[in-house]
């Protein structure tokens, strides 16, 4: 078999790939850009919508598709208690303490999942088969991902660019002293950005739970692809992170065609590690101040 | 009053030390179990905190240096029947030169990104130990099954000394001018590489002193289990588990990780025998309540409550 569509075919594929890992990685950079956390429950919120679309549509027959929005609601609310009962409790600390915290929080939600709906590995097999695009067989849940993918992100974009809490966002993403001086309410405007990283993970996992199999320990495998990616495009930044998920899926994707499939767990540490060594403050990344 | 809390505190030491020193010739075997691995775990919660605690990197893939003890030890064993203590000391060599190799470009990293990047090393580690290019040496998903013969007091006394040699070289560091560059570094790292000191080759040492008794405490432990696989090997509770006893001892102390992993270890085996599967999220929880109302850990409470000498913070 000729090399070249194999790698044609990749990156195709890692395109939509990386758009749905991007869904989950604008989550994570907003969260760390506003409040210099990195939470490691992340990977847990994206596991908890995937759980909660499957048991939606195979307990109550509520089609995915509704659940996305459902995981969006519910995923929020979520995060935001998180955030108001215990992470805002470290804000200003030393980076161990909101990084212990989160991992903490993170190790109890997935072995309570674990306990609860047991370690099989389940799928929603709602969008099946696949269609032509551009020459490659896509499936037909990675364009549905990619579709939500954008409109999501857009979403965010112009949330962030016009709204007014948007703006409090960026401000104190900037600089959260200043944001403070200017009357802006900065514990409100972590919790908010906190539960919108939640439901951004939420509403991913929803997608992922109908292009992949999901298990109580899967948060894990998406937390290390989400920092791989905001690492790859700057911590904190919301436009690297969407250039560094498209890398990445295309990274991933080319590397499952080459190498062992298993490999491509490995690849997060590998992109890291090459990133961390050429550039440490990432492809398009300020220096941290 | 002080003098007299610091001589309860020694006595107390010394009878602890004597208790774990007797404990497998006066206990059944069950107990001198439960014995051994509140050794073990405090190897592994010590040796964490020879980095973690003194240069302030936290480690998310602790797990990954006692696996690799674990194989080397194995597989010297197993596949070229090596003498034992020769296999046990190879665990730890080849998890120090291993904690060298990854700590030049790891190390490079601060705060967030090396702990990340610790908790993908462990994982992708063990994916790497499962697939099959490595397969001739480390036989993929089917693990090494192998006999050691050696007694259980051999290997009991062999953690002993593992964890007795790591808490003496904590306190040779704590008292030490490398041990002092460490804190600095903790403090703050830009300060103290302006202010002459060598970072990276120090965090590299102390990466690779933490990585030799994790090890080491992986080979011993290995022969006791008589078998690896990448699966329990790598299982990220042999990270979590020793973090949460340092913490609760004390992060940066010398005894914190003692303490902290003898108390927790017994209520590790409690959990174990109750609540199995929920065995990881009691220490979750555990972990968020130390960080969020016991942030120094249980020492320094008890110092802040009279109840121990206040000492120099380390």
């Amino acid at each position: 078999m000729a090399l070249l569509p194999i790698i044609y075919n990749a990156l195709i594929v890692g395109i939509f790939i990386g758009s749905i890992y991007g869904l989950i990685a604008v989550g994570l950079s907003l969260v760390y850009g506003v409040m210099r956390v990195v939470n490691i429950t992340h990977g847990e919120f994206v596991m908890l919508g995937a759980f909660l679309t499957f048991f939606a549509w195979n307990l109550f027959g509520i089609n995915p598709l509704i659940s996305i929005a459902i995981a969006l609601v519910v995923l929020f609310f979520l995060g935001l208690i998180i955030h108001r009962s215990l992470v805002e409790r470290v804000i200003g600390k030393p980076m161990l303490s909101s990084l212990m915290l989160t991992f903490g929080v993170s190790i109890f939600v997935w072995n309570t999942a674990q306990a609860v709906f047991t370690t099989n590995i389940r799928a929603v097999s709602y969008l099946g088969g696949s269609v032509s695009f551009v020459g490659v067989n896509i499936a037909k849940s990675y364009i549905l991902g990619f579709g939500i993918a954008v409109l999501l992100v857009v979403a965010l974009f112009a949330f962030l660019k016009f709204s007014r809490w948007g703006k409090a966002i960026r401000a104190t993403s900037q600089n959260d002293e200043v944001a403070i001086v200017c009357g802006i309410d900065t514990k409100k405007v972590r919790t908010l950005a906190f539960a919108l990283g939640a439901a951004f993970a939420g509403s991913a996992g929803a997608v992922v739970s109908m292009t992949w199999f999901i298990f109580p320990q899967m948060g894990f495998n998406y937390l290390a692809k989400a920092f791989a990616i905001i690492v790859l495009g700057g911590l904190g930044s919301i436009p690297g992170a969407l250039i560094g998920s498209l890398i990445y899926g295309a990274a991933e994707s080319l590397a499952g065609q080459l190498l062992e499939a298993r490999m491509s767990q490995v690849i997060p540490f590998v992109i890291l590690a090459t990133i961390l060594v050429v550039k440490p403050s990432g492809l398009f990344g300020a220096r941290e101040r | 009053m002080n003098g007299l809390i610091n001589k309860v505190g020694v006595i107390l030491l010394i009878a602890f030390s004597g208790m774990m020193a007797i404990a497998p010739l006066i206990l059944d075997r069950a107990d001198a179990n439960v014995a051994y691995l509140i050794l073990y775990f405090v190897a592994l919660a010590s040796s964490w905190n020879i980095l973690s605690g003194f240069t302030g990197y936290i480690n998310f893939g602790h797990a990954a240096f006692m696996g690799v003890g674990m194989y080397a030890t194995a597989i010297s064993i197993a596949d070229f029947s090596l003498w034992w203590p020769l296999a046990w000391i190879l665990g730890g060599v080849f998890a120090a030169a291993f904690a060298f190799i990854l700590g030049v470009p790891v190390l490079r990293t601060r705060g967030p990104y090396f702990a990340i990047t610790m908790l993908a090393v462990a994982e992708g580690t063990r994916v790497l130990f499962g697939t099959s290019y490595l397969e001739p040496i480390t036989r993929a998903g089917d693990g090494i099954a192998f006999s050691s013969g050696i007694s259980f007091q051999t290997k009991y006394y062999g953690m002993l000394i593992t964890v007795a040699l790591c808490v003496w070289v904590t306190y040779k560091i704590a008292t030490s001018q490398f041990g002092l560059r460490l804190l600095a570094i903790r403090e703050d790292e830009d300060a103290a590489e302006s202010m002459g000191i060598n970072s990276p080759r120090l965090k590299i040492a102390a990466f690779v002193i933490s990585a030799f008794f994790a090890g080491l405490a992986g080979g011993i432990h290995s022969t006791f289990l008589h078998y690896v696989d990448p699966f329990h090997t790598f299982h990220i509770q042999f990270t979590i588990i020793p973090i949460v006893m340092a913490v609760f001892g004390g992060v940066g102390t010398i005894f914190g990780p003692v303490i902290g992993g003898t108390i927790l270890q017994i209520l590790n085996d409690f959990i174990w025998a109750h609540f199995l599967q929920l065995n990881m999220a009691v220490f979750g929880v555990l972990l968020a309540f130390l960080i969020l109302f016991l942030p120094q850990g249980f020492l320094e409470w008890m110092k802040e409550g009279g109840w121990l000498a206040k000492t120099r913070r380390i």
